[in-house]
């Protein structure tokens, strides 16, 4: 069963300051995981794509990785 | 839509949503040519700029230096450079949305800063807790086959069960 990881841990605001956190859904080329994969819910999904493309503009996170 | 107008006690009309006020986060990377021993001052004033435009603050981290994950490039004084650190910090202050605007204009004319990043937010802090990290999810977890608690050896006994043994 599908078990959405910020619910479950209680957490309410994705921030894009997390960088540690936001690591455990971008693949090792950086890119975004997929719904599928992160199996998260449609609205932290949502979140999750904004933090992840704030800590990119911020420098945080890579847009790509080799 | 109708703009909703409110009348001040003074006579004056303000805009019903510029009197508004939100919670604001300000992420920026300042320059990383700035040394350790003014950063404190740079923070500062940088503070103080946005408490005379009406922030009032909630919380804050100082800066730290920063590798950033690729060159980001800002022209100063009309000279493009490229930067691969900065010290990043952010604030997090309350103001009404017509000093939001003031703000932003404020930081983007700031040399300073090689980037900044202004959002609304909320009040409480918003960083999850360490504990969160890779501690409950479940279905990763490593199955570790439970060793037997180890009993203190009795030297004798042992010794005895051997000799029987070879015997």
């Amino acid at each position: 069963m599908k078990q959405d990881y910020f619910s479950s841990n209680n957490i309410k605001h994705i921030d894009y300051k997390d960088v540690e956190l936001l690591r455990r859904f971008i693949t090792p080329s950086a890119r975004m995981q997929s719904r599928k994969r992160t199996d998260v819910t449609a609205k932290n999904q949502r979140k999750l794509a904004i933090a992840i493309k704030r800590a990119r503009f911020m420098g945080l996170l890579p847009y790509i990785a080799k | 839509m109708a703009k909703v107008k409110e009348v001040v006690e003074n006579g004056a009309d303000v805009d019903a949503t510029d009197a508004k006020s939100s919670i604001y986060e300000v992420g920026y990377v300042m320059i990383p040519s700035i040394p350790e021993e003014n950063l404190g001052g740079e923070v500062t004033s940088l503070k103080d700029s946005l408490g005379d435009h009406g922030a009032v603050f909630i919380s804050d981290e100082y800066p730290k230096m920063l590798e950033l994950a690729y060159e980001m490039s800002r022209s100063i004084a009309n000279k493009k450079q490229k930067f691969s650190y900065g010290y990043f910090g952010w604030v997090k202050f309350e103001c009404t949305t017509a000093n939001a605007k003031i703000i932003k204009e404020f930081l983007d004319k700031n040399e300073k800063l090689v980037r900044y990043l202004m959002i609304k937010t909320v009040r409480e802090s918003t960083m999850s807790t360490k504990r969160a990290y890779g501690k409950t999810d479940a279905s990763k977890r490593r199955f570790t086959p439970k060793t037997e608690e180890s009993l203190p050896l009795n030297v004798e006994e042992v010794d005895k069960e051997i000799d029987a043994l070879v015997v």
